[in-house]
């Protein structure tokens, strides 16, 4: 990756944009170094001016307080189970019906694809509010179900975006299969499906990241601290326990942890990710 | 589990239905009847859960409804009602100074980033991971943690600011910093997003016109603003709409960090909203004001393609 360059003002250019980026490298890491030392800190010192960098001792028992102020490993198995669920389920369904649309022909299709788009251009606060009264006819509100099954059939967005990865392989496979006798679930599962890896990885890293984040669906449909995911949990917890800074900080450790880990581990398929959908 | 079974079932139905010898009209019967089979499932959610509600929505806003009595059916009241309503004024523009400040810091701020790493410097992965992080943790974390950096007392930054001699800022307790805050706290957040679409954008900038540049002599600023920004036109043109529509639609920040205060400094609409359905249960009208929302945006969006929309497209 290194480039030759006859230009004398190539090292001095090269060591300005490090030092721009060290330093703001510093600026987006800061907060995430403050919350892990300010949630081992004990409670006197956090009030402490000048604040102190590094904790007088790791206090590891803050975080048994902060299991036991709030029920958050049940709210951590909660984010883990809708998001899991609703992943797995909007990959699958929209690949589906994404192949449907891009490869089968059939009456509608285009209208129907057309219908899909309209619904992506309205903004999720029209919709939350009539959801809302739809969920209490249905008995679903404080329940798994409102977290979950409006979004496992997958969404619109997702069958948008798989369709055009769809689009862009060649047909003669297709064909080729249909002519060896394959159904049509066959060529979609057996042939496609593994040629969409990447859109694939990308559309489940976007649903695992929104689906654990999201806080505004869960703030309206869950009320029973046993069924909050994380994001609603630590809400609450803030709400509780306000000033309690060194318990607050734990729950974003523990609300923020397995999010990096996958990231740290999977980095790759998050930013790619990004990048394919940016340039469809 | 639920899903091969499913899978398997949809299987052999294919297989029941499809005989080795057909005709013409069997294989466009049984590949259509295929295409409706295959995207029900999806198509059912998006029209349950999306077209459903969104007619509910529009029906809601010309009612008054509070969930307890029934509906009353009051017409464009609640449009005209907003005309008057001088917190509905103040949360439009907070929210569109909350944009203002958001929209151009952070593409600009991204693009700097951008430019910067889409050298051949090393540790470009790690930088980009690093700027990428605040984006992949939730909103209501990353507020939980600034919200503690933010503090007028014992907050780091303040700390900071001290060592330069500044005195103590009320970042979120004072009306006249608070949006700023939460502003600065959506920047920080989304600056990683838009600089991996752009780097992105700048990757597909064909290597033949920088190396013509070369040949002409030009330094860094003209390959800058002569062919980088030019061709990331069509990049430009989404990160905008995106920035557009996600900080009309800021909320996790606001609740989590200033709770629309002080005063009403940092009520933006999407707050708004969330009172009138939630904390007052005025249904109808919250339905209403979602509507002027999708409005805005839709005509912002609009005014965005038209203004720009040239440059969205290409030819090299």
């Amino acid at each position: 990756m290194k480039v030759k360059n006859k230009h004398k003002s190539f090292s001095v250019k090269k060591i300005i944009s490090h030092f721009i980026l060290i330093i703001s490298s510093l600026i987006f890491i800061f907060p995430f170094f403050w919350m892990i030392m300010t949630s081992f800190k004990p409670a006197s010192e956090i009030f402490q001016y000048p604040p102190t960098i590094f904790p007088s001792k790791f206090l590891w028992s803050n975080y048994v307080d902060t299991i036991n102020a709030i029920p958050i490993i049940r709210m951590f198995f909660n984010s883990v189970f809708v998001t899991v669920t609703i992943t797995v389920g909007t990959v699958f369904f929209c690949a589906l019906s994404a192949y449907s649309f891009a490869r089968l022909r059939f009456p509608l299709r285009d209208t129907l694809f057309k219908l899909f788009l309209a619904t992506m251009m309205v903004p999720p606060m029209v919709t939350t509010i009539p959801m809302f009264i739809i969920m209490r006819e249905f008995g679903w509100i404080d329940t798994y179900y409102a977290l979950i099954i409006p979004f496992f059939f997958g969404s619109a967005f997702g069958t948008f975006l798989l369709r055009q990865f769809f689009l862009t392989v060649p047909m003669e496979l297709d064909e080729a299969a249909k002519m060896d006798g394959a159904s049509y679930f066959t060529i979609f599962f057996k042939i496609l499906i593994p040629l969409m890896k990447a859109p694939l990885a990308a559309l489940s890293v976007f649903t695992f990241m929104g689906t654990w984040n999201e806080f505004f669906w869960p703030l309206v449909m869950i009320q029973t601290d046993k069924l909050k995911p994380l994001t609603l949990g630590l809400a609450s917890f803030q709400g509780l326990y306000s000033t309690d800074y060194h318990l607050l900080m734990g729950g974003a450790v523990i609300s923020v942890v397995p999010v990096v880990i996958a990231y740290l581990f999977a980095q790759k398929y998050f930013i790619e990710g990004i990048a394919l959908t940016g340039i469809k | 589990m639920v899903i091969k079974v499913v899978s398997s079932l949809k299987d052999q139905k294919r297989k029941k239905k499809s005989s080795p010898k057909k005709s013409m009209k069997k294989q466009a019967y049984s590949e259509a009847l295929s295409g409706y089979l295959f995207l029900l499932p999806n198509f059912l959610a998006v029209c349950i859960f999306m077209l459903i509600p969104i007619v509910f929505s529009f029906w809601l806003s010309l009612t008054e409804w509070d969930l307890i009595n029934p509906p009353k059916f009051v017409g464009l009241e609640n449009y005209s009602e907003m005309l008057t309503d001088g917190r509905f004024h103040t949360t439009m523009k907070n929210t569109i100074l909350f944009s203002l400040i958001t929209i151009p810091s952070s593409i600009a701020i991204s693009l700097f980033f951008a430019l910067l790493l889409n050298q051949a410097i090393s540790g470009v992965k790690t930088y980009q991971a690093i700027i990428f992080m605040p984006v992949v943790v939730s909103m209501v974390a990353v507020s939980v943690i600034w919200r503690w950096i933010f503090n007028t007392e014992v907050g780091i930054l303040n700390y900071f600011l001290d060592f330069f001699g500044i005195s103590p800022v009320g970042w979120i307790s004072t009306e006249k910093w608070a949006l700023i805050s939460v502003s600065l706290v959506a920047i920080w957040k989304s600056i990683g997003f838009n600089m991996v679409i752009f780097l992105a954008g700048l990757k597909g900038i064909p290597r033949q016109l920088y190396e013509a540049a070369d040949i002409d002599g030009a330094g860094t600023i003209a390959k800058v603003f002569r062919i980088e920004i030019p061709l990331l036109g069509p990049t430009l043109f989404f990160v905008t709409i995106m920035t557009v529509l996600s900080s009309f639609q800021a909320f996790d920040v606001v609740y989590m960090i200033t709770d629309g205060g002080p005063g009403d400094s940092t009520n933006v609409i999407y707050y708004w909203i969330y009172q009138h359905a939630f904390k007052f249960f005025n249904m109808g009208y919250a339905a209403a004001l979602s509507w002027v929302v999708f409005a805005v945006l839709f005509v912002v969006t609009l005014m965005q393609f038209r203004f720009f929309g040239g440059k969205a497209n290409y030819d090299l």
